[in-house]
């Protein structure tokens, strides 16, 4: 892959910073650029001003979980494809409602395990068909939370 | 106390109220329990001139010995039930907070591990050998952290009863071979050798395949941790009466026997384990046993030091209706 021409930009979302650098690091060492998020409203509008390839989702996240962050992308016609892998603590991805991501990585990864993924979903660039997002309006926001 | 409603002892609301029930009669017996006197019977009798019989004093105070009993069982039995709910409540508790300890141990273990990789990979420039050993000591411990978290997150889950899943019957002899042939597919670095003996048309146990499977690892791993170089570890999965027996035994140099009492407690280690550094976490074993339990099986151990181990699981088998 040529780092210089195809750079292509991956969103990431997720509050801790040095998870965030480890993986920012990994993702430009595959020749991508990053754009990082710590919070779930900040991934949106960034995903609005940057139109990444890939978006690297945390789930729990001050303000509105990673969840919520997909319905509202998937909601967007223009995000409706854009590949999701989720990066998580979250052992258990089964639990709740939520539309149907492309990958999803349990913390501690190992870094071979991001790159692969990642590399693929990028690569290919297609999404499994999901499922429409719930309306905005339908969820609750009970608190804005810190960075 | 006859002619009650006359009586000039009682008050004249109470003289009132008897007279117009028509009360000629009343019996008082209190209830006494241990703790003293907690409720009293009041007998009722109509009709102005009435006495009470001789034996309506006895069986009112049997009566309320009767209640007194019946009472103090009533309110032991709330308490009973009362402690069972705190108990269950801790336990909960505790569950809860072993998970969200776990949990949040995973966040700065991301960290640790992912940047001593990138350490090790040379992504921040070539180490030396030095460099690079410390850099794996590390490593190897943060791994160790984690196998420690992962143990206890599943020891919470099987308690909190949430690792639970709807059973169904699986076939024990099919799981042990798979797993069977893909360990030996990745041979050990000792050279133990695995020999699988699984009696055919075994009959199915009810339970979930997945911890069943986690059941056989955990022992297989073991036997293959405390056997000796080039030493062989022998699965057999037979049938005994209405239950299914797996046994794992390995020539290692077996469990003294005041060690094997305690082999199924958190965190013990054997003495062997500490002297020849073999690596784990102390709950292996303590996860098997609340997942045969959970089946509703037995697991005991017989070993003679300096001559092996073997680990015996008993579960019963499914019943399952008879096809038509």
């Amino acid at each position: 892959m040529n780092a210089m021409e195809t750079q292509s930009t991956v969103l990431l979302v997720e509050d801790d910073s040095d998870i965030r650098g480890l993986l920012r690091r990994r993702m430009e060492r595959l020749g991508h650029r990053v754009v990082e998020a710590a919070t779930g409203e900040a991934a949106i509008s960034l995903a609005r001003l940057h139109h990444p390839v890939l978006v690297m989702l945390d789930i729990l996240l001050p303000g509105i979980d990673g969840w919520e962050v997909l319905r509202r992308l998937r909601a967007d016609d223009e995000f409706a494809d854009i590949p999701v892998m989720v990066v998580s603590i979250l052992d258990d991805p089964e639990s709740g409602e939520h539309p149907p991501v492309q990958g999803y990585v349990l913390k501690p990864f190992r870094t071979a395990e991001i790159d692969e993924l990642a590399g693929r979903l990028i690569a290919t660039g297609v999404v499994a068909p999901v499922d429409a997002g719930r309306p905005d309006d339908e969820v609750e926001h009970t608190h804005r939370g810190h960075q | 106390m006859a002619n009650v409603a006359e009586h000039s002892e009682f008050l004249p609301a109470w003289r009132e109220l008897l007279q117009s029930l028509n009360v000629g009669a009343l019996l008082f017996t209190p209830v006494v329990a241990r703790e003293g006197s907690i409720a009293a019977i009041a007998l009722l009798a109509h009709g102005r001139n009435y006495e009470w019989p001789p034996e309506a004093r006895p069986l009112t105070v049997a009566m309320a010995a009767d209640l007194a009993t019946a009472l103090t069982h009533a309110r032991l039995y709330e308490q009973e039930a009362e402690m069972v709910q705190q108990l269950r409540n801790l336990d909960q508790a505790k569950s809860d907070f072993v998970s969200s300890v776990s949990h949040e141990l995973r966040t700065p273990l991301t960290s640790i591990r992912g940047y001593v990789e990138m350490l090790i990979d040379g992504d921040a420039g070539e180490l030396d050998a030095e460099q690079q050993q410390m850099l794996g000591v590390v490593e190897r411990n943060a791994d160790r952290l984690l196998a420690l978290i992962e143990d206890l997150l599943t020891l919470s889950r099987i308690e909190s009863g949430s690792f639970r899943v709807a059973p169904a019957p699986d076939r024990l002899g099919e799981i042990t071979e798979g797993l069977l042939a893909e360990m030996v597919a990745q041979p050990s670095a000792q050279g133990v050798q695995l020999v699988g003996e699984i009696e055919s048309d075994l009959p199915p146990v009810l339970g979930d395949a997945g911890q069943l499977e986690r059941v056989l690892m955990n022992l297989l791993s073991n036997a293959i941790k405390f056997s000796p170089d080039g030493g062989r570890v022998v699965v057999r999965a037979s049938v005994d009466g209405d239950e299914v027996v797996l046994e794992v035994s390995d020539e290692g140099m077996g469990i003294p026997m005041d060690e094997q009492e305690k082999l199924f407690s958190r965190f013990f280690r054997s003495s062997a384990a500490q002297e020849r550094a073999i690596q784990g976490t102390g709950l292996g074993l303590v996860i098997v046993k609340s997942i045969v339990e959970n089946h509703h099986g037995r697991i005991d151990v017989r070993s003679l030091p300096g001559d092996g181990t073997t680990f015996t699981v008993r579960l019963p088998t499914a019943r399952i209706p008879a096809e038509v």
